[in-house]
């Protein structure tokens, strides 16, 4: 009974992680670089949220530094450099929407922003869910 | 590990989901219209790369520097804006792009030119070293 207490209390406590590393973390970060973005330039919205993309983008690669620290990831290093690069792939895709969303057949700006605030949500996620399923804080 | 990669994967496809629908649907109820705003051409325009010198409403075949400058030494009195484009495709040289706007005389002679720092003495400069 006690056993089944804690087993529960524990599982609750990795979702609550696994929930603020998914959604909590990126849609804090979204906010913060959107206003932040709104504070010191003049630009639209979309520019705005395009931003907040790239800079998902910038942050994710410091998240990918927890994962050097985590000794319950088996060959943490190679890992979190395979997982960095993954990041760095993601962040030239989003680069190359930004570039080139006319060639690749998107013609407004929202998806275009979209598009790019995704890759940045993505890159942001990936290292942070797989620090918590690792057992990782 | 795999298996982790790939919840992390799929639960970052979600996430992304999830927070841009909350985002499209914030959007759509507070700035509907600006969902409908379409890229400008002009992002593309500054990509592309001429081959060709425009004057003001004119359109010149490539020519040497040193004419393009004599002629415009030439004109009469007027405001031009002009754009020296490099003939590499896909490079434009930041040091080609001229340079406007063209104001008052234009000067007669290269000192004249210098003295008045104007964009003619420059077009002159680089066309100089361009050939």
């Amino acid at each position: 009974m006690k056993r089944d207490r804690v087993r529960r209390r524990r599982y609750n406590e990795d979702m609550g992680l696994l929930i603020l590393s998914a959604v909590g973390l990126p849609f804090l970060a979204v906010v913060f670089f959107s206003f932040l973005q709104a504070a010191f330039s003049k630009l639209g919205l979309w520019a705005i949220v395009s931003h907040a993309g790239f800079d998902l983008c910038k942050v994710s690669i410091g998240i990918v530094g927890a994962m050097f620290l985590d000794i319950q990831i088996r060959a943490a290093g190679t890992v979190a450099a395979a997982i960095l690069v993954l990041e760095f792939i993601i962040s030239i895709i989003a680069m190359v929407i930004e570039k080139r969303a006319k060639e690749m057949g998107i013609e407004r700006e929202s998806s275009r922003a979209f598009s790019i605030l995704g890759c940045g949500i993505i890159s942001m996620v990936i290292p942070a869910v797989m620090i918590v399923l690792s057992g990782g804080d | 590990m795999a298996i982790r990669f790939l919840i992390a994967l799929a639960t970052a496809m979600g996430s992304a989901t999830l927070l841009l629908s909350v985002l499209y649907i914030g959007i759509r109820i507070f700035a509907p219209k600006t969902l409908e705003e379409r890229i400008p051409d002009s992002a593309r325009a500054s990509e592309l790369t001429p081959t060709t010198l425009i004057v003001q409403d004119f359109v010149l075949p490539r020519m040497p520097g040193l004419e393009l400058a004599n002629l415009l030494a030439n004109q009469e009195p007027r405001t031009a804006n002009v754009y020296f484009w490099s003939s590499q495709p896909f490079r434009r040289s930041p040091s080609l792009e001229l340079i406007g706007p063209y104001e008052g005389a234009a000067p007669q002679t290269q000192a004249q030119a210098q003295e008045q720092n104007s964009p003619i003495y420059r077009i002159n400069q680089i066309a100089a070293t361009v050939q």
